[in-house]
Order: C-alpha cells, then structure tokens, then sequence
C-alpha cells in the first residue's frame, strides 16, 4: 500500500468536501434565479435554470450521502459487551455478570448464595455494543 | 460565440456558471469511466486500508495471546509472522475418485502442522490454551489472506485503470467487509474463549450429556452415553472448552460400528446459514447430514448411514455466516433450547424404546465445556 497514504486520502477527502459544497452552492443559485425568472414571467428560461439548480442540488446531496455510507462501512465495529449466565440447578437462582475470561459454558463455579450448592455457567452470549 | 450558446449575454457570472455545466457534461462524456474507476478505487482502497488494521490488531492479538500462554521468555513474533501466509494447495479434481481421501489427508496433515506450529510457539500452553491460540492463529492467516487479495486486486486496478478489473472486486466488497469484521470480533473471542455462533449444536449436545461421563471415541470427540424415554442416546461433541470441531464423522463411525449398526436414529444439530430476512436463533429440521466443511466429515456420515441403512436428521440454528464467526448472541443461545427441544421431539415420534439414536452436536466447541 505504498502509495496510499493518510494524508493523501484526507485531502482528497477535503477536495471532496468542497467539491460538494460548491454544488450545492451552484444550485441553491440557480434554484433562486429560476424562481425570480419564472416570477418575471420567462417560464421557458425558468424551468432551465431550475431544472440545472435542482440537478446541483441533488448531485451535492448524493455525494454527501455517498460520503455517509462510506464512513458507516469504514466505521470499525465496536466489540461487543459478553455476558455470562450463571444459575444454580439445585435451587434455580440465576445470575448475569460480565464475562471473565477462564469462563465458559458448563463450567462449576463457586458455592450458590442460596443454598451452597456449586453455581454453574448455562451461557455465555454477546450483546451488541451500544453506539 | 459561447456568450451566444450559453444565453444572457449580460450576466457574466451565469454564463460561467452555464460553462462549467456544459463543461462538465463533455468532461464525464469522454472521461466518465475514469472517473468511476477513480471512484470505486478510492472506495476499494479505503477498504484496503481498513483491512490492513484488522490484519495488523489480529497479528498483534496472536502475538499477545501466544506471549500470555507462555510462561517463557520465548518471543513468537517471527514464527507468527512466516504462520500468517500458511497456504494448502488442494488435491487434483480432474479425476473425482478418490478425492475424498486426498482432502481427509491434506487436511489431517494441515491440522498436525497447526498444532506443532502451537506447540512450537507456546510449549508451555495447555491443551484448551493451546486450541485456542490455534484458533486465533487460523482467524488471523483468514484476516491476512483477505487483505492480501482485496490488496492485490487494488494494485491491479490502479495500474491497469480498469473498470473490469477493480469491479470484481467492488461488487463483492460489502460481503468481504461483513465477513472480515466478523473475524476481527471472532478473534477476540477465540483469544479469551468465549462460545461463538458455530457453537450452537455444541451447546445442544454439551446440554445434553452434561453431568454424564463422557469418554473419548476420536479426535477430539467425545461421547456420553444417557437415556431418553427408554431409548439409549449416545450424544458427541467436540472436546470443549478449547476451539475445536474435532472429526464427528469418524466418531459417529465408530459409534455406529460398536453397536454393529443396530442404531435406529441419527440426529445432527449444527448452525446453517440463515437467508435474509429470516430471524437468527430459528430452528428447522431436516433430513441428512447436517455438517459444514469441505465435505469429508459428512462423506463418512452419508457412507455408514447408507451401509447400515440409517435415517440421518438434521436440526439447525440459523444464523448469518457473520453470526457463525462471531460470539454467540442471546438468539442464538435461545435457539439452542429450542433445538433441544426439537431434538428430542424427533427422537421420541423416530424410535421406540429400547433403540440407540446417535445425537451429534456439530460446531467449534470454543468456550463450550461439556
């Protein structure tokens, strides 16, 4: 990947940026002159320009969503938040704590509150992490 | 003359504006497919990059993990490093017969050199530690091929500027994304030791047979023996808690064997690939061999079923190939009551009493003790 540095793709990002700024700038322009022509009357004159003001517009917004769906793919996943469940068979208490690792599913752990019978893991499973 | 073709002469602010517009359209007439190749190259290379951290955090984690499980000052970094491009060159497929033993011996000789190479890098580890830095190991030589070929195909598409070339890959991006998130979360999880999806017909079976001795019937598979309404259930797995899937075929074999074929019922609980839309943690049944894989395990199911005329059942956790890699969620672990149940639905509408029915809990027991 030599070529493709950080910096390089932040500026080309930037290019970007105001590349989309630009056309949006460039049809909210041509959107307001068509409204003033199509006022004086010119309606021919006036559906042109709208019709290149809202094309500005609407290139502008697709680059903005394209650049939203991009950082989404990009976006690194966020790891997940792992839960254990613990029970006791003999009198049933269930518990959730975060998961340590050494756990695992069946595995005996220390005496149940309840009644001193050894607790047991029944399962171990992830929750989505919270955006 | 432009002033003339573009109109309003007098506003010289629109007629510039007019002249990029029709600019612009000349611009993408003869460099339109440059321009999309430039696009989707920056997309594919943003991916590369992306890839590249995935690559770099998962080789760092087997380093970790290997220096954790061992206690000596041995550093693993350079034999990690030459593991990670760790290829297998498949058997000749020009002439079908006989392909089968050809697999089962590469991969047999695959698995041993995993093994050694763990050996090697952590002799100290034990055996659960052991399968599960085999495990990180395997994620982290997935995550590294992935990037190696999303790379290559980057390369190829900048220097050649070929829409052709740099959209077989594009088309394909979001899919080869997806999947190695999925190993980059799976990692860890190997790391640690916790279930992942692919465990849930593990978690079936260890339901099952737990509390009940278990002796070893092949590698890596273990085999309890219980009762079930008057019927006698032999229920395998893989060896839990280390990442494992084990050879269930051999063991089921064997089984089938030792009872001189006189098993009324195979029944295989494995997760299998969900289609869109439909909700993790369901659970189907079916008929045959329900395991993944190139295909050798369930080549030796489907031939001693046949030999002993055997009816094989299948019951399987949906989940996404995403799911499957990556820590179990809570769907899936409530799909696995729910297969249980099914499992022994079947079992007491199949057989009568008195009979033997195989239960085969299929799936990488990673984090799934017995």
């Amino acid at each position: 990947m030599g070529s493709l540095s950080r910096n390089a793709r932040a500026y080309s990002f930037y290019i970007f940026i105001i590349f989309a700024l630009g056309m949006l700038f460039i049809g909210v322009y041509y959107i307001s002159e068509a409204l003033l022509i199509l006022q004086s009357g010119d309606s021919e004159g006036g559906i042109f320009q709208l019709a290149l003001g809202v094309f500005g517009v609407g290139a502008s917004s697709y680059i903005f969503l394209r650049f939203r769906k991009k950082m989404t793919l990009l976006r690194q996943a966020l790891p997940p938040t792992v839960i254990t469940i613990t029970e006791c068979k003999k009198c049933g208490l269930k518990s959730l704590r975060n998961f340590v690792k050494g756990d695992f599913v069946f595995k005996s752990l220390d005496e149940c509150k309840k009644c001193s019978e050894p607790m047991l893991i029944t399962g171990v499973y992830a929750e989505k992490a919270k955006k | 003359m432009i002033l003339s073709l573009v109109g309003q002469e007098s506003d010289i602010g629109s007629t510039l504006l007019n002249v990029v517009y029709l600019g612009s359209f000349v611009f993408f007439m003869i460099y339109g497919q440059k321009f999309q190749t430039w696009m989707i190259l920056r997309d594919v290379g943003n991916a590369v990059l992306k890839l590249k951290t995935m690559r770099d955090k998962a080789r760092s984690l087997a380093i970790s993990t290997a220096k954790e499980v061992e206690k000596e000052d041995l550093d693993p970094t350079p034999r990690i490093d030459h593991f990670l491009e760790y290829f297998s060159i498949w058997p000749v497929g020009l002439d079908p017969g006989g392909i089968v033993p050809k697999f089962e011996h590469l991969l047999n000789v695959r698995d041993q050199r995993f093994k050694d190479e763990v050996k090697t890098i952590a002799p100290n580890a034990d055996k659960i530690q052991a399968n599960n830095l085999e495990g990180v190991i395997e994620v982290a030589i997935g995550l590294n091929a992935i990037y190696r070929i999303i790379n290559h195909f980057y390369l190829l598409g900048k220097k050649t500027m070929s829409l052709y070339v740099i959209m077989q890959i594009q088309m394909q991006l979001h899919q080869i994304m997806e999947m190695a998130e999925a190993y980059s979360i799976a990692i860890k999880a190997f790391a640690d030791g916790q279930p992942i999806g692919d465990g849930a017909g593990a978690i079936v079976a260890a339901k099952m047979m737990y509390g009940v001795p278990y002796k070893k019937i092949s590698k890596e598979i273990v085999v309890a023996e219980t009762q079930l309404d008057g019927r006698k259930l032999l229920i395998l797995k893989a060896e839990g808690p280390g990442s494992t899937v084990g050879k269930p075929g051999d063991g089921i074999k064997k089984l089938i064997e030792e009872e001189n074929g006189r098993v009324a019922m195979v029944v295989m609980i494995d997760a299998a690939g969900k289609l869109e839309g439909e909700k993790s943690g369901g659970v189907s049944e079916g008929t045959g061999a329900a395991i993944g894989g190139i295909g050798v395990e369930k080549f030796t199911i489907e031939e001693i079923s046949v030999k002993y005329k055997i009816p094989v059942h299948a019951v399987i956790v949906k989940e996404s190939i995403k799911e499957s890699v990556s820590p179990m969620t809570k769907e899936i672990l409530e799909g696995t009551d729910i297969a249980l149940a099914r499992v022994k639905r079947i079992i007491r509408e199949g057989t009568e009493e008195g009979d033997t029915v195989i239960v085969a809990g299929i799936g990488n027991t990673v984090g799934v003790g017995q």
